[in-house]
């Protein structure tokens, strides 16, 4: 059993701020989804190697290369499959998401006191 | 008059190369049927602008002559799936401003393939729910019955192509989310082999489990869709380099002599008498096209929803970990510290099942309980694969098995109890866990007239035998011909 305060101190590692009135039930909820996968603890696996993965993944190795920034070209109806090759964003493309940017910097509370 | 949004896509094909009507008039109607279908909610956004700009394209090529197994289709997109310049939420209010400055490989495809999306499809947000009730843009409804949920986390890919909105939608599946929604809604369903379709540009929710797949409302037609989205992608590392066979060609083969498996642990006395009806039924069905009906046994699938909900939510915690107010999405106002403008942004973007999955993440994954939990769920998802390589190998071709333990609920039925709401998704997480292609195609109907579903599961990479089972069963069947009355 995890009790509320177990609850603040994981909320804290994932930074999220709970609202205090849902506390108790969050804690229950999370609990009961813990409790529920106790039933593993009855299965024996100590001959069972663990998997993170269903593929053979391998490394993909290839050549450095230059990719121009901005010069993606657009897919266009073709009815074929032949589907054009993305390229790289440029700073630009990605600014525009930025919360709050001062020029080509992105603006953040004072980190060093 | 004809409802031409409500098609297949061979007689929309049909129709535009005859000049019956243009790509422009299929495209409208497509988004009138969306206008009044609004009751639904099948659509966070809807995108006339740019539809009707490629529908004009499209009708230029098909003047030229031009010909392509979708060329002028209709199509939604998933919300969780990045259109550029298209805002893409997955659902969350923390995405809510997000306007991707790309195209997911899927989406590149699709265009390039000739479809012209109408608009991005409401959803669970960040994909995480069974019943399209954890959207932040509000629930998708049932069209069968408003009153009952469409299934999740694909909701409104369901719900939209159920209702005759558009012929093809794409959703993603990491625990059931195509399946489960494509039973509940009465329509077809892939979620095809883990690293078949790229995921990049498809917002991550558990990166090992995470797959792009198509709805329709025939098989055939699912088949074209699934078969467009298909392929390696340098883009994405776990995107397999497997030849993509012609799926339209399986379908309409014959079934004679093809073992099919029946779980012994899917045909438990939890499941509904109504479910297990119409499956009996649809096994008498395959029977009696040749297939060879085995009882089979995967003996750890009781225990598959409580490996997924600790690997699930783990890769969640960390893949979630991104949104920080910082560079893109919500961002919380106020003169804040580091710290505090993390945890605000978060907490004020993330609905409630979202901060709950973060927080069962990070406590499977800290220090003294990682080998307990997380490490514990990775080794009993070995025994889950072996069970399906055991019987895939060596007993049978696919696998039939009910895609839920009930017809569907009513809205709000489940939504205090999260476990309630994970149960429900028993028989379609197994088939993540183990990376296999999985199909869901409508069965028959509930005393209360809500659409029933089965699941076929195949060996990887053998969406074919899938198609060829699923179109065998279609053409004995008439279930897919049936269609909802119009909810205003």
């Amino acid at each position: 059993m995890i009790s509320e305060d177990d609850i603040e101190k994981l909320a804290n590692l994932a930074r999220l701020e709970l609202d205090p009135t849902l506390k108790p039930v969050i804690t229950n909820q999370v609990n009961s989804i813990l409790e529920y996968v106790q039933q593993l603890n009855k299965v024996d696996t100590t001959e069972v190697n663990a998997m993170s993965h269903t593929l053979e993944a391998t490394n993909v190795m290839r050549e450095d290369r230059v990719c121009p920034a901005g010069s993606q070209t657009e897919p266009s109806p073709l009815g074929s499959t032949e589907v054009p090759p993305q390229a790289m964003l440029t700073a630009d493309d990605l600014l525009q998401n930025v919360p709050d940017h001062s020029g080509r910097f992105i603006r953040v509370p004072l980190i060093v006191e | 008059m004809t409802d031409i949004a409500a098609l297949t896509v061979s007689e929309m094909r049909d129709g535009l190369q005859a000049k019956r009507f243009s790509c422009v008039e299929l495209t409208k109607a497509c988004l009138d049927k969306a206008d009044s279908s609004t009751v639904l909610n099948c659509f966070i956004e809807l995108t006339p602008t740019q539809a009707l700009a490629q529908a004009e394209v499209v009708d230029g090529l098909i003047r030229q002559g031009k010909q392509a197994p979708l060329l002028g289709i209709p199509i939604g997109i998933k919300d969780v799936i990045c259109t550029k310049g298209v805002r893409t939420t997955a659902g969350s209010k923390i995405l809510e401003k997000f306007i991707p400055p790309y195209d997911a490989t899927v989406v590149r495809k699709l265009i390039t393939a000739g479809t012209v999306s109408i608009g991005k499809l409401n959803m669970d947000e960040f994909a995480m729910g069974s019943s399209n009730e954890n959207s932040a843009y509000g629930p998708v409804r049932n069209p069968w019955n408003p009153r009952y949920v469409p299934g999740g986390s694909s909701g409104g890919s369901a719900a939209a192509v159920a209702a005759g909105i558009c012929p093809i939608t794409l959703g993603t599946d990491t625990g059931g989310s195509i399946r489960q929604p494509a039973a509940f809604c009465g329509i077809v369903g892939l979620k095809p082999t883990y690293g078949r379709v790229s995921r990049y540009g498809v917002i991550a929710y558990a990166s090992s489990l995470d797959q792009v797949g198509a709805f329709a409302r025939t098989v055939r037609d699912c088949a074209l869709a699934t078969e467009a989205i298909c392929g390696a992608d340098p883009n994405d590392a776990t995107s397999a380099q497997q030849p993509v066979p012609n799926f339209e060609a399986a379908c309409g083969r014959p079934i004679k002599g093809l073992k099919v498996g029946l779980p012994k642990e899917y045909f438990i006395p939890g499941l509904s008498t109504e479910v297990r009806a119409s499956l009996d039924a649809a096994i008498k069905v395959l029977e009696g096209l040749g297939a060879i009906p085995v009882e089979i046994s995967l003996p750890h699938t009781e225990l598959a929803v409580s490996v997924y909900y600790i690997l699930a939510p783990a890769e969640a915690s960390s893949n979630l970990a991104r949104y920080d107010g910082i560079r893109y999405g919500h961002r919380a106002s106020g003169d804040l510290d580091l710290k505090t403008l993390y945890s605000r942004s978060r907490s004020e973007g993330f609905g409630r099942e979202v901060q709950r999955r973060i927080l069962v993440g990070t406590y499977v994954l800290s220090s003294g309980y990682y080998e307990a939990f997380y490490v514990k769920a990775q080794k009993v998802r070995s025994l889950l694969v072996k069970d399906f390589n055991d019987a895939l190998t060596n007993q049978c071709d696919v696998i039939l098995a009910p895609t839920t333990p009930t017809p569907p609920f009513e809205l709000g039925a489940k939504v205090s109890d999260p476990l309630t709401m994970y149960l429900n998704d028993i028989f379609t997480i197994p088939v993540n866990l183990a990376g296999l292609p999985g199909m869901s195609i409508p069965c028959g109907f509930s005393n209360d007239g809500l659409p029933i579903g089965l699941q076929l599961i195949g060996k990887p990479w053998d969406e074919a035998s899938l198609f060829q089972v699923a179109s065998a069963y279609e053409d004995a069947t008439a279930w897919h011909t049936q269609s909802p009355i119009p909810h205003k």
